[in-house]
């Protein structure tokens, strides 16, 4: 569901195959069940 | 009473070579983080205290960092991740992780480590682990719980040193490694395509 690229050594960062912000990304991601 | 194996160790020596790192690599945290900006907290009472050594500023969102840099004669443990101190002793970094737990009391958002960095802060040939502190700090208190956080202590080093394994497959979330090369990012890994 969220993923990133690494692209001439910046990290692009994805939530559901869309390119958003740093932030956008982390705080979705922050809402994860984390461990398993 | 755990061991600690070290030879001598200065705190302020470390300090130096943090700062030197931040201050000739700013640029290699700010692509690591996604971050507009990184100010520099190190020696603070919230470094001290909290463990925080800067803040990644990334749009409106104001993000702790625990930074930590180690260098390339440590090669073998280039995947790890580590924590210094062991848990009995109120310096460790576990209590720092634990306290990501705690919505009462400050800590970092984030433990970034680097591994390999020249004592000129250069990154020739690295590693990093960032990883998202609470996501950290339940699979610490599992292993607190189930008593087997010691297995992961090296008394040479006074730290936790936790593999790869035992913290990408261990967690769905929020634990990304990267290569780096030159000072630049050449390829990561996120615990999120697992």
């Amino acid at each position: 569901m969220t993923t990133t690229k690494v692209v001439n050594g910046k990290i692009q960062y994805y939530i559901k195959g869309n390119r958003v912000k740093p932030q956008e990304y982390y705080k979705f991601r922050s809402n994860y069940n984390k461990v398993k | 009473m755990a061991q600690d194996l070290r030879s001598e160790y200065s705190f302020w020596e470390n300090k130096d070579y943090e700062e030197t790192f931040v201050k000739a690599n700013k640029d290699l945290i700010l692509d690591l983080m996604g971050a507009d900006d990184y100010f520099d907290i190190s020696s603070s009472f919230l470094d001290k205290d909290a463990g925080i050594d800067g803040i990644a500023k990334i749009g409106k969102d104001n993000i702790g960092i625990a930074l930590r840099i180690r260098k390339p004669e440590y090669n073998k443990w280039r995947y790890n991740f580590t924590l210094g101190h062991h848990f009995d002793k109120d310096n460790s970094q576990v209590h720092v992780v634990l306290n990501a737990l705690r919505p009462d009391v400050m800590s970092p958002n984030f433990i970034l480590q680097i591994n390999g960095v020249g004592e000129d802060g250069y990154c020739e040939d690295c590693t990093a682990i960032k990883i998202q502190t609470d996501v950290f700090a339940e699979l610490i208190q599992q292993r607190k719980q189930d008593n087997t956080l010691d297995e992961y202590y090296v008394p040479r080093l006074a730290s936790y040193e936790f593999t790869m394994n035992d913290v990408f497959y261990e967690t769905n979330s929020g634990v990304d490694y990267y290569l780096i090369e030159n000072d630049t990012i050449i390829n990561k890994a996120s615990n999120d395509d697992n």
